[in-house]
């Protein structure tokens, strides 16, 4: 007996020791390994079915797209070297990189292309995040490497779509590998640096140099993805130094890892602007006066600092400042006394408001909506604030004529940064059942410019139109205007090159140990 | 033996019967389930023709009864369907996933019985003096620190401070170390506290202070007590172990565990029903071969109960 207890002893003793690792030290091996710690479980791999930032964030080690975003969210070209818009607009003309495989050897050229984004507007493939696809009429194989798409009405957004992962460049061969079919891609085979080579669901994906790559090669010859759901413990991992970078700790933690000697924190601008959305077709908030009274009634200052630790940036635009055609418009700075006047002169002292919000979907969304409640009551409005798991809160918010809430708190990114997807939480055709603006704002002004945008090829006329939108928007206020988000990314202080883009992802391609 | 699979043969008619009323209860569920599955799972950004799509697909257009009917259908053909949300049928995700659980369930259970069963039985013996104490303060301890408690102090102490162990995930034998010893805490607290209780009324009666009055070593006359204690410990630890065999869900989430606990709970979210419903199905199954085993167990453990 006392045998076998040694033994166990000792057997433990061999695993503990076998697991405790140096920390904090960069891996600098041959085939050195970087870690990053993610919170969501993939549910898909196949870059046109998902639906995810998360997702989409894990997949560009695989997969790259025609065209990409620098950190200000400016166009790059990544696969497409070059392109050009016919002089009606309605079609562009893309030349396609040479010299590129995909990971099974296949190579690269306008036939993949036009497979690729041939399954976007292909009714088979279930494409959640597809829309701006479809204003893709015919697609055209001019030689190898170039490409023409034929629209159904000239829209500048669409190459902006082009850099989503959506419309990801997928092997046309890969349709035949394992667990593979036409509609379902589980096992994407992409052009990217990296090439996924295992996933355990809901427990890590493992990425391995591609060798063949074509552009700059990575320094880490491995990165694992730890799909770590709770927020404490992914900061763990990251405080003993079993995670080189982890994604948005809770926000009351930043101030403490910043202090930590070997932790660094990068706040990444994102273009997920962050608001309360108004009923505007039902009272009290039919009313322009009325909603731009209870815009001066929140110190949203104040909410930064003390309710949101400084990790979001106050909102001086409908959109974001990554977002395409951004202009600024101003602030409802705080001015308690000038909305009590406007609501007694609106007649709408008193008003009940039923606030709505999501628990734990965005940066302190109940505790800034607590927050926000109080200030509404300083200036007599009744608040009364309800919540509920997010598939409960998105049928309630989104329905046409059952939404419990006349305001209500929301997040909106759009995940190529374009206006378009922007304007959806604007305008008309967002409303439901067809769209989620809950908000039912209407202003034919506004619509009529923004139907003109859309068609706008060039991008001076066409920001300029957009700032005009941007300005009648900010007057109506069919938002109160909060923050945008930031992407927070803690990491080993001693990896430099870790970088993002402003649509909430990070990006270590060319991440390596400081020297 | 014909009785025995008499016996059998009964008791796999009453478990059919009790999953074919957990279907029914699953799909009534669903009905009432606030919020629409098919935007949930299209998402918030997804245009009304593929949220429309998925709503075909998951056949929620269709009435309860032709939902249950179709669904009974499929899984006796052996198809549980297909997650629209992960695009993978059921059955193959529930199997990548379902040897975590049961491996943390085994593990938490073992070490629950070998930690809480001795704990009991000394508490017993040594009744109101320290060793009772002692036991009493660590099954109360253990019963009320809550597990995502116990789990991140795990995890502060030992992958934090002192950087021995993993802060999870399950890549690696040691990163069962930590998952196993809060659920083992957890299991331990009430198996103690059942066997001490159960002891202590053994102890007393006839047989043992018959025992005793024959001049046998106390050891002997406890023997004789664990033994015939052995049916409510029993049913305690098969009861625990029924219960992590569900996943340990907050467990799960804190280690990052791979497990069916954590998967359930994202579908739920998810009103991903397909997967909900397999796993559920998965789970009643198993809580009645447990059961099954358990009583088969009785039989074994005290020759006076009788089965059939």
């Amino acid at each position: 007996m006392r045998k076998l207890s040694l033994a166990v002893a000792s057997a433990l003793a061999a695993c503990v020791l076998s697991a405790s690792l140096p920390a904090f030290a960069a891996d600098t091996s041959p085939d050195a390994t970087m870690t990053i710690g993610i919170g969501i479980t993939m549910n898909t791999l196949d870059p046109a079915q998902q639906n995810t930032t998360t997702v989409r964030n894990v997949l560009d080690y695989e997969v790259q797209t025609l065209v990409t975003f620098n950190e200000r969210g400016e166009l790059q070209p990544l696969l497409a070297t070059a392109w050009e818009w016919s002089d009606s607009g309605d079609a562009l003309t893309l030349q396609l990189r040479e010299g590129v495989k995909f990971h099974d050897g296949t190579p690269f050229d306008a036939e993949a292309a036009k497979f690729s984004l041939g399954r976007l507007i292909d009714d088979r493939v279930s494409t959640p995040n597809g829309q701006s696809y479809q204003v893709i009429r015919n697609m055209e194989v001019i030689d190898p490497h170039t490409i023409r798409l034929d629209l159904e009405y000239p829209t500048a957004d669409l190459l902006l779509a082009l850099g989503d992962t959506v419309s990801a460049m997928m092997s046309p061969a890969s349709v035949d590998a394992k667990g593979n079919s036409y509609e379902n891609l589980q096992n994407p085979v992409g052009t990217g640096p990296y090439k996924l080579v295992r996933h355990m669901r809901g427990s890590q994906l493992v990425f391995e140099r591609y060798e063949d790559y074509w552009g700059d090669k990575p320094y880490y010859k491995n990165v694992v993805l730890k799909i770590i759901p709770e927020s404490n413990a992914l900061e763990a991992g990251l405080r003993s130094g079993q995670l080189d970078l982890i994604m948005n700790p809770p926000v009351s933690d930043i101030a403490a890892l910043q202090a930590q000697p070997n932790i660094a924190i990068i706040k990444a601008p994102s273009d997920r602007s962050v608001y309360l959305s108004f009923v505007t077709n039902k009272p009290p908030f039919d009313s322009r006066e009325v909603r731009q009274a209870l815009n001066y009634a929140v110190d949203k200052q104040a909410i930064i600092k003390n309710v949101m630790f400084d990790a979001v940036n106050l909102s001086d635009s409908p959109f974001a400042p990554s977002v395409s055609g951004y202009c600024k418009t101003g602030v409802y700075e705080y001015d308690p006394d000038k909305a009590r006047q406007m609501l007694k002169d609106a007649g709408a002292e008193g008003i009940q408001v039923k606030l709505g919000t999501p628990r734990g979907r965005y940066t302190q969304d109940y505790e800034a909506t607590q927050a926000i409640a109080s200030y509404l009551r300083q200036v007599g409005v009744q608040v009364d604030i309800g919540t509920a798991d997010w598939a409960t809160y998105t049928a309630d918010i989104f329905s046409v004529d059952r939404n419990p809430y006349n305001l209500f708190l929301l997040g909106w990114a759009p995940p190529a940064m374009d206006a378009m997807f922007q304007m959806t939480y604007f305008s008309k055709i967002g409303w439901p059942p067809n769209g989620v603006n809950g908000t039912f704002y209407d202003n034919p002004e506004m619509e009529a410019i923004f139907e003109k945008a859309q068609r706008e090829i060039d991008d001076a006329k066409r920001n300029d139109m957009y700032c005009q939108i941007q300005k009648m928007i900010f007057e109506d206020a069919p938002w109160m205007f909060l923050w945008s988000q930031n992407l927070i990314l803690a990491h080993n202080k001693n990896i430099e090159g870790i970088s993002y883009q402003p649509n909430e992802k990070f990006v270590t391609i060319y991440a390596r140990p400081k020297d | 033996m014909g009785a025995f699979i008499n016996y059998c043969v009964r008791r796999l008619l009453a478990a059919i019967v009790t999953l074919l009323g957990v279907v029914a209860v699953l799909i009534f569920t669903f009905q009432v389930l606030p919020g629409d599955p098919a935007r949930v799972i299209a998402g918030p950004m997804a245009s009304a023709e593929a949220v429309a799509k998925i709503r075909d697909e998951m056949g929620l257009d269709r009435s309860a009864v032709t939902q249950y009917v179709e669904y009974v259908g499929k899984v006796l053909r052996g198809d549980l369907g297909t997650s629209p949300r992960t695009r993978v049928p059921v059955l193959d995700e529930i199997a990548e996933r379902l040897p975590y659980t049961v491996a943390l369930a085994v593990l938490g259970t073992l070490l629950g019985v070998i930690l809480g069963v001795p704990l009991g039985v000394v508490a017993a013996v040594r009744k109101d003096r320290w060793p009772d104490t002692l036991g009493s303060i660590v099954g109360v301890a253990g019963i009320s620190l809550p597990v995502f408690w116990t789990g991140i102090l795990l995890i502060v102490l030992f992958a934090v401070t002192w950087k021995i162990l993993p802060a999870g995930g399950a890549d690696s034998p040691a990163s069962y170390v930590l998952p196993s010893l809060t659920l083992g805490i957890f299991s331990m607290a009430i198996i103690s506290r059942m066997t001490r209780s159960t002891m202590i009324e053994k102890l007393d009666e006839d047989y043992v202070r018959t025992v005793r009055g024959k001049g046998v070593r106390e050891i002997t006359a406890t023997r004789h007590a664990l033994r015939n204690a052995a049916i409510p410990i029993l049913t305690v630890v098969s009861l625990q172990f029924g219960t992590l065999l569900g996943g340990a869900v907050l467990t799960e989430i804190i280690f990052s565990w791979p497990g069916i606990g954590r998967l359930l709970i994202e579908s739920i979210q998810a009103r991903d029903f397909p997967m909900v419903q397999g796993i559920v199905l998965i789970f009643a199954a198993m809580f009645i071969v447990v059961n099954f085993v358990t009583d088969i167990l009785y039989t074994v453990v005290d020759p006076r109960v009788r089965l059939y």
